[in-house]
């Protein structure tokens, strides 16, 4: 055994230039933790996501993704640290991340993908009856419609009324000037001034059909329903994007021709982490099709792992299915709760109120373990409630 | 006591400056209207082919060697500004002296240097940091000091290097110089050469009355000069330090391409840091000026670019790659023919972090990183949302990502309800409405059909109604179910074009 201990010593001496301690196992540091903010999964987790690696919060549409991301931006900046959003999709909503608490000027937003209209654009829509068959006008007409029943919405009390009166008397294209100034060729112009028109909806061409047989077998596939399951061809240019480049990284992308929304959205992740500094980051994929995030490459994940692990930054992804493999951290499952109505009310004047989530831990990595020894993860589950602005 | 900075060779200098692969070549620099134009200056390489000044261009070319360059006031105005902003951070009393007669132009500032011994140390030292300040500026230069002002200036043209004359010994130190040390005049040489006189040594001896007898008090004047006995008036100007933190060059041929450009970026920058640091300072912002080629349009002819770094910076390279960066995203139209590089200098950013704060991104690392950001998002697509007074949608605007301090690291407490969140459909996406009895019973999204299970609404907004931009519209928070999923989202109708689009999901 002496002997053997002292080859072991000797080749570790003689290593130790390229790998130093090569037979000594590494004692794995408890990570830093960063709390969530809901104290039912801050007790089930042992006080939060792990800093320094991968946490991957995964769930469908309205299953509390996005109020659980927020949350952990609203401790992490409230704290005074520095976090980022990187948002594939760009629907990140600052005003219910105000309402979160978190500190927008310490959260750098980037929004990949499509450019904004910018607050001055109308809302796009197509004319009715074009879009669908079953689309009809709405009976009432502007006039009628402030004749309807239901009244302002709890929402929007009190907000910009004192813009709207600074604007009233004295914007240069206010009614009251013109009224004043006696230009009737102006008052019939914000009279005649049609309603924002909704954008038309891009023309589909039909296509070749091909036999999904025929179609080469793609990375993800597996993951997709029936619904969800349409081929390149059929979707629309904005659909279609994410395919625009070869891969996600956009590398064979030609000049000129930019890159994908998640492809953008990959690189902006990679540049932050080289960077440094922030307490955390949310790659916000929650509305991108499961497929589109299978495609991209492994090597994505573990370079973000090693470079989180670096910086010591929680390193957050929104998607709807586990992506990041063994690369996460830790893999938090989504639900909606269905037991209680998120209705308050009658039928005719209910109140949309409350949302309750479920919150299942799938996998975690950084438990204290042995070193040699792994340990069966039981499914554990928390539960909690966000409520809408108006009911608090 | 003072001290003369002489420049020889000043138009090739100003040119040769910030083109450092041309100094190790022979250069002459021609003036004049073409074709008729002639050599005004020429390196030490271009003179000991034979080359001098007065020559023709058709001479020089018979020098197949030799570089011909244009000869750029700009440029010598530039470097005069950074000539007398060298002298003046070590006197505050400078004044300038502009040869005449001189076959070779050269440019001198002379500097009162009295009392300066605390700071420099002796003529001597203080000698030797002038020129090797002068060195870093790009500029070869002779130093002279004196206790006269035009003993100093002459000795400083006629002798290569640092040289201290004593007092007294002011005669002897001139003697051996030749007289074009004194900026006489064509027509004096010529009566000096024929009289044989042909240095300072020999002037100095003539008889004073004889010598105003015959070339007036003009020969009085250059026999005290030659002597080192002339009294000077000191005239001291006041160079401004922060209007002179400009270089510009000018280049023999349109460039379009961004790399070539870049060494050239890289050359001015680090010549103005040099000039900033002389001071203690940091460059505060950069803008840097394109004179562009085939654009008769004034406002075309120039492209101009400012770039501000969030803090105060000395490090060359993050400031290149800021303007690398600024000059991919907005590339100028044409052909480059001239770069002007002007920046503002401020004092360096300090900061005591605190041992128990938590810690940021490096501002300068961020700073590029937020450059790379917009120049592969968009230069609208990063930042920190701002809210806006509103009840608009995307009542927001994007500011520039600055993160205030970090401040001491307080746990927020816990909300007790979370609010609900929202994901935004940017743009709202149109969508097929079912109604009966004025409310939404199906939903077509993207031709996926959704059942309303529940619908509250419809909740009214409006606003501006003061202006063009007046919208309004009606809001149903909704419970959509299909055979797999269930989402509660936010849809919406406009009354007057009687569009339905989807304005988000809650989550």
């Amino acid at each position: 055994m002496q002997s053997a201990a002292l080859l072991r010593a000797q080749l570790e001496v003689s290593l130790a230039e390229r790998a130093p301690s090569a037979f000594t196992l590494k004692v794995r540091q408890a990570p830093e933790l960063l709390p969530t903010g809901t104290p039912g999964l801050d007790v089930l987790l042992g006080g939060g996501i792990p800093r320094g690696g991968i946490t991957e919060i995964t769930g469908t549409s309205t299953t509390g993704r996005t109020s659980l991301a927020l949350s952990i931006l609203a401790r992490a900046t409230g704290q005074g640290a520095v976090c980022a959003w990187v948002d594939v999709q760009d629907a990140l909503d600052p005003e219910t991340a105000s309402a979160y608490g978190v500190q927008l000027e310490r959260l750098l937003w980037l929004r990949a993908g499509r450019r904004s209209i910018g607050m001055q654009q109308p809302p796009p829509a197509s004319p009715a009856g074009s879009h669908n068959e079953k689309t009809r006008s709405h009976p009432y007409n502007a006039h009628e419609a402030t004749q309807h029943t239901g009244g302002g919405h709890p929402r929007h009390e009190h907000r910009s009324m004192g813009h709207a009166v600074t604007q009233l008397f004295h914007s240069p294209g206010g009614t009251l000037q013109a009224k004043r100034s006696g230009s009737t060729e102006r008052l019939i112009e914000l009279a005649a001034i049609g309603p924002r028109c909704a954008e038309p909806q891009p023309h589909r061409r039909k296509l070749e059909q091909i036999s999904a047989d025929r179609l080469p077998p793609r990375r993800g596939q597996t993951v997709l329903d029936g619904r969800a399951n349409h081929r390149i061809e059929e979707l629309i240019p904005e659909q279609r994007q994410f395919f625009s480049s070869g891969r996600p990284d956009g590398k064979a992308a030609q000049r000129g021709n930019p890159k994908s929304p998640l492809g953008q959205a990959l690189s902006a992740t990679d540049l932050l982490l080289q960077t440094g500094g922030f307490r955390a980051i949310v790659l916000d994929m929650g509305d991108v099709r499961a497929d589109h995030v299978m495609r991209t490459p492994t090597s994505y994940w573990y370079r973000f792992r090693l470079l989180a692990e670096q910086t010591q930054l929680a390193l957050i992804l929104l998607t709807s299915n586990p992506c990041a493999k063994s690369c996460a951290s830790l893999v938090l499952r989504c639900y909606r709760n269905d037991e209680n109505s998120p209705w308050r009310g009658d039928r005719e004047k209910a109140l949309f109120t409350t949302l309750r989530y479920a919150v299942a831990v799938e996998r975690r990595r950084n438990e204290e373990i042995g070193p040699l020894h792994k340990k069966p993860v039981a499914r554990t589950t928390t539960e909690w409630q966000a409520r809408a602005p108006w009911a608090r | 006591m003072y001290a003369c900075l002489y420049i020889p060779s000043f138009p090739a200098q100003a040119v040769l400056r910030l083109q450092p692969d041309l100094r190790r070549q022979p250069v002459v620099i021609l003036d004049g209207e073409a074709p008729r134009e002639t050599v005004l200056s020429t390196n030490m390489l271009a003179r000991r082919l034979g080359l001098m000044s007065g020559m023709t261009r058709l001479q020089t070319e018979s020098f197949p060697q030799v570089h011909s360059l244009r000869r750029s006031q700009t440029q010598e105005s530039v470097t005069k500004g950074a000539l007398l902003e060298c002298a003046a951070s070590f006197s505050p009393l400078v004044e300038a002296v502009q040869t005449i007669f001189s076959n070779e132009p050269g440019q001198a500032v002379v500097l009162d240097i009295r009392g300066t011994d605390g700071l420099f140390g002796s003529p001597e030292a203080l000698a030797l940091k002038l020129r090797k300040r002068a060195g870093a500026y790009g500029l070869l230069a002779n130093v002279a000091t004196s206790v006269n002002f035009h003993a100093a200036t002459c000795i400083a043209r006629g002798v290569l290097g640092v040289n201290s004359i004593r007092a007294g010994d002011e005669a002897a130190a001139l003697a051996s110089l030749p007289l074009d040390v004194l900026d006489l005049s064509p027509e004096m040489a010529d009566t000096f050469r024929s009289w044989g006189i042909r240095n300072c040594g020999m002037l100095a001896k003539l008889p004073e009355r004889d010598l105003v007898a015959r070339v007036g008090f003009e020969g009085q004047h250059l026999r005290a000069l030659a002597r080192g006995e002339h009294p000077h008036h000191f005239v001291p100007i006041e160079p401004d330090f922060r209007s002179q933190l400009i270089e510009t060059i000018e280049l023999e041929h349109p460039v379009e391409l961004l790399e070539p450009l870049l060494f050239l970026y890289a050359r001015l920058l680090d010549q103005l840091l040099v000039r900033v640091q002389t001071r203690s300072l940091a460059i505060a912002s950069i803008e840097v000026q394109l004179r562009l080629d085939g654009h008769a349009n004034d406002a075309q002819l120039h492209h101009t670019r400012t770039i501000r770094p969030a803090l105060p910076s000395e490090d060359s390279r993050r400031l290149l790659k800021l303007v690398q960066l600024d000059m991919e995203a907005h590339p100028p139209l044409a052909a480059v023919l001239a770069i002007e590089m002007r920046i503002e200098a401020a004092k360096p950013h300090t900061a005591q972090h605190g041992l128990f704060l938590p810690q940021g991104p490096e501002p300068d690392s961020l700073e590029v990183t937020l450059a790379r950001l917009k120049k592969l998002l968009g230069e609208d697509r990063v930042g920190a949302a701002q809210l806006l007074d509103t009840r608009r949608d995307e009542g927001f605007v994007m500011r520039r990502f600055a993160p205030p301090p970090q401040r001491n690291g307080l746990i927020p407490e816990v909300a007790a309800n979370l609010p609900a969140a929202f994901r935004v459909c940017r743009p709202p996406l149109a969508i097929g409405t079912t109604l009966h009895g004025n409310q939404p019973v199906a939903v077509s999204i993207d031709r996926e059909s959704f059942d309303v299970v529940t619908r509250a609404g419809p909740w009214r907004r409006s606003g501006e109604w003061w202006s063009q931009a007046n919208w309004c519209r009606e809001e149903w928070d909704v419970l959509l179910s299909d055979k797999a999923t269930q989402k509660v989202c936010r849809i919406a109708h406009d009354p007057s074009s009687h569009c339905w689009y989807l304005v988000g999901t809650y989550d």
